[in-house]
């Protein structure tokens, strides 16, 4: 291309092979016609609003390595709402899919990793996010009550369905045993009274902190108000329609009214959701981190701590703290593992006193599939590779396409996808992909069962467990709605023939 | 001049006013939202392991692009300047692809759904509806009314997910969402052509049946007030046949009718974003929500663009014929 308009591009728009693509230069459009550049076994075919679709390459250059991948099409069907995609992938209409499900364990249909809770792998923190541009929020106390008054089982049971356990307050990825040593174990256990640095909620303490730091009820509206005298109006912003986030920020709004703290979930449309953000618009936010790095936490302390960033990008709270700054260039540039133990020690230690932020949950890897046309999914029976989302480009989620088979022929996982020590070439040995697959997860009992009576309670609008009506039960519904309609056309044609 | 013609160019300033103050509003409003698309872009991408640098360089690019960082008023004068030359300019969020293909790309579809939903409608809604009117009294009157007024009642939306919930999740009829089976490439060979009305029932009848109510009944009461007249009376007296009768009322009462239809296809346009969203249709109503969701300026401003466009268009163009088929508005233009 630059040999045919040189440096007279002003703009390029990249059709990927299914069209010409077209140069602006300064004398006006110039409509090339270049060829797909591609590594992988599938080049784009076709492309709409609501799809792209892959092609596959069938003389592949690594075809005698990794032979080829089962479906000669890839189809990347694009929704607008979640429902029309859950509908899909119930009716075996969509293959794999990344998106929300809630209640995953009642549809049959549907496989997941994991056959029991909590289905998912985890992905990256949902933390809760304080302003601290905010002068109120830059109380220390404050953050610090805040933190003991959240019920944190009942928001992962019922906002989150149970996919994910309670998060360490170190932002250590605790549930990969690799991830883990990182955690400084008798540190968390000073501060939390638990080896893994997960907060167990005290309310009656919260109330203590407020109080010793001399937070008090002045107007008599039976809200605290701030020790200067200043009232204490805050709220949680969240992406409306994300209906597990609307039920998290009741749940946590809820439990932060019982100490006294005048807090409401505000669900805001996405747009506005990033402007707030963006524009340091708000009190208190659930957001998420980046996903962690593969090895250590110094991407997710970043994420949340690094004053030279801003959001979108990151450190959404606005946390502006010379020392943490300093510990993590610290940490960037450890030689040695004790080293950088040392300064992860020193994160550790200033998170828990500073409370910078609250890690609430752990955001899942959206990964699920339907077995109506292709078998040998991975999952914990057959677990050959790693459970990808489809959104994951950079897990290279292509691989997973090797090992698929059409429903009926025998599952065959590709052997390269093994272990080195047992013939593959991508895994360097059984005992890393024994960790990676091999995750912690602890079976998680609800404390109580939830249903929608104690949503109502909460004020939250989406029932967190849909029930399913018994046949029974829809049928007198049924026979009551026809038996309504008949009353109303009668009466309706009774009116009009006055 | 003539005052048909002072008629016509009084309408066609307001038209042009109208344009002038819907298209400000379109550039206005989305700015006024909180948000805006490229911190969108980022935000999505930051989600994955890009470094927060890249991330930072890569959004003050797209600011750039994109005249963001300019004042509002330059941009706002950008904007009218490409408004009125047909340039709508580039998506943000569906990179880089002139709003004016990708309109092209969906128009269609919503097309291809609404003028048949809505022709359709009209033509059973007005024939049901003056025969109702014509036999009064009647059981036929009676069901139809009433099932007219249950129907009308019904939201879009509502209407779309009872019809997905039978025939698509219950009894497996008709297929759920999308536009045609999403393995085809649109072109026009039988297969394709089978699939699309396949997927095209439903959405369809979301549509058509929810309107039928509604002109079902506006015509009953037009054509009730004209059995009324003399010469329905006069008629009768003569023992003119019953057939002949009734295709007079239908004629002269279906005048208010035809201005209906060119607004009504302005308020379809607007519910079905639902209704495509809920099939997953990929017409102008998906292309809008997912415009207005990633606050897409310059394609949120190029979709309503075309929508204020074409209902004022349609509007002046029944008001146009109006003067030719109806004396008494030439009469009145000229007092």
């Amino acid at each position: 291309m630059y040999e045919k308009v040189g440096v007279n591009i002003i703009n390029w728009r990249n059709c990927g092979g299914t069209c010409d693509d077209i140069v602006s230069t300064e004398s006006g459009d110039v409509s090339i016609n270049l060829p797909q550049v591609v590594s992988g076994p599938y080049k784009l075919h076709y492309f709409d609003e609501l799809r792209i679709v892959y092609e596959r390459i069938d003389d592949w250059w690594g075809k005698d390595i990794f032979g080829l991948p089962g479906p000669k099409y890839v189809v990347h069907r694009i929704y607008l709402s979640n429902e029309q995609a859950l509908l899909d992938l119930r009716q075996g209409n969509v293959d794999w899919s990344g998106i929300f499900i809630p209640n995953v364990g009642n549809f049959k249909e549907i496989g997941t990793y994991y056959h029991g809770k909590p289905y998912f792998r985890p992905g990256a923190f949902v933390m809760l996010y304080f302003n601290h541009k905010n002068p109120i929020l830059q109380d220390v106390n404050l953050r610090k009550a805040i933190a003991y008054a959240i019920n944190y089982n009942e928001v992962l049971t019922k906002a989150f369905y149970g996919y994910s356990e309670q998060p360490s307050m170190s932002l250590v990825f605790i549930v990969f045993p690799h991830y883990k040593q990182w955690l400084n174990t008798t540190l968390a256990q000073e501060y939390w009274g638990n080896p893994e640095g997960k907060i167990t909620p005290n309310p009656e303490l919260a109330k203590k902190i407020l109080q010793d730091a001399g937070y008090k009820d002045v107007d008599g509206d039976g809200f605290l108000e701030a020790p200067n005298g200043e009232k204490i109006e805050l709220n949680i912003i969240i992406p409306t329609g994300w209906t597990d986030w609307m039920i998290a920020a009741d749940l946590i709004a809820n439990s932060l009214q019982k100490i006294g703290l005048n807090v409401v979930a505000n669900p805001v449309d996405y747009g506005a959701y990033w402007g707030m953000i963006n524009g340091g618009d708000y009190t208190l936010a659930l957001g998420w981190t980046g996903s962690p790095s593969f090895y250590h936490p110094w991407d997710t302390y970043r994420y949340v701590l690094d004053p030279r960033l801003t959001p979108p990008t990151a450190n959404w709270g606005y946390y502006n703290n010379s020392k943490a700054l300093d510990l993590l260039v610290k940490a960037a540039q450890a030689e040695t593992s004790d080293e950088l133990m040392k300064y992860y020690t020193e994160i550790q230690k200033l998170i828990y006193e500073d409370i910078p932020a609250i890690p609430i949950a752990y955001s899942v890897q959206w990964y699920a599939y339907s077995e109506k046309y292709w078998t040998g999914w991975p999952n914990e029976d057959n677990p050959w590779w790693t459970e990808v989302a489809p959104y994951r480009e950079y897990s290279l989620p292509l691989w997973l396409l090797f090992g698929l088979s059409k429903k009926g022929e025998p599952a065959n996982p590709p052997q390269w996808a093994k272990p080195k020590d047992e013939g593959g070439i991508l895994t360097p040995n059984k005992e890393v992909l024994f960790q990676l697959s091999g995750v912690f997860v602890p079976e998680i009992t609800p404390t109580e069962t939830f249903s929608s009576a104690t949503t109502t309670e909460t004020g939250a609008q989406t029932s967190p467990q849909p029930q399913r009506p018994s046949s029974s039960s829809r049928f007198i519904v049924g026979l009551a709605g026809i038996i309504i309609a008949v009353i109303a056309i009668v009466i309706g044609a009774k009116k009009l023939s006055k | 001049m003539r005052p048909i013609y002072r008629y016509l160019l009084i309408k066609l300033s307001f038209l042009l006013a109208t344009y002038f103050v819907a298209v400000s509003l379109a550039f206005v409003l989305p700015r006024i939202a909180p948000g805006n698309p490229v911190q969108q872009i980022i935000a999505g991408l930051s989600q994955g392991s890009l470094s927060p640098e890249l991330l930072d360089q890569y959004q003050r690019r797209l600011v750039e692009e994109f005249g963001l960082n300019k004042p509002l008023y330059a941009q706002y004068i950008d904007f009218l300047k490409s408004a009125f030359s047909g340039d709508l300019g580039t998506s943000i969020s569906s990179f880089r692809y002139p709003v004016t293909e990708l309109i092209a790309r969906h128009l269609p579809w919503t097309l291809l759904l609404l003028v048949p939903a809505t022709l359709v409608a009209w033509t059973v809604g007005n024939y049901l509806g003056a025969r109702a009117a014509y036999r009064r009294g009647t059981l036929f009157e009676k069901t139809t009314v009433s099932t007219g007024i249950i129907l009308s009642q019904i939201p879009y939306y509502w209407m779309a997910m009872v019809l997905i919930y039978v025939f698509s999740i219950k009894l497996g009829l008709f297929p759920s969402g999308s536009a045609y089976d999403p393995t085809l490439v649109p072109s026009l060979d039988w297969e394709f052509i089978k699939s699309y009305l396949h997927h095209y029932i439903l959405p369809f009848l979301s549509i058509a049946l929810v309107s039928t109510g509604g002109w079902i009944i506006s015509m009953r009461v037009l054509a009730a007030m004209e059995l009324g007249s003399t010469y329905v009376k006069f008629s009768e007296i003569l023992n003119v046949h019953d057939e002949i009768i009734f295709r007079y009322v239908l004629r002269n009462s279906l005048l208010p009718q035809v201005t209906g239809i060119a607004i009504q296809l302005g308020t379809v346009m607007a519910g079905q974003i639902i209704t495509e969203q809920l099939f997953n249709y990929q017409g102008m109503g998906i292309l809008l929500a997912r415009a207005l969701g990633a606050r897409d300026y310059p394609l949120i401003q190029g979709i309503f663009l075309i929508l204020i466009g074409t209902l004022l268009l349609a509007n002046f163009i029944v008001e146009f014929i109006y003067v030719l088929i109806d004396p008494r508005i030439r009469l009145g233009a000229r007092e």
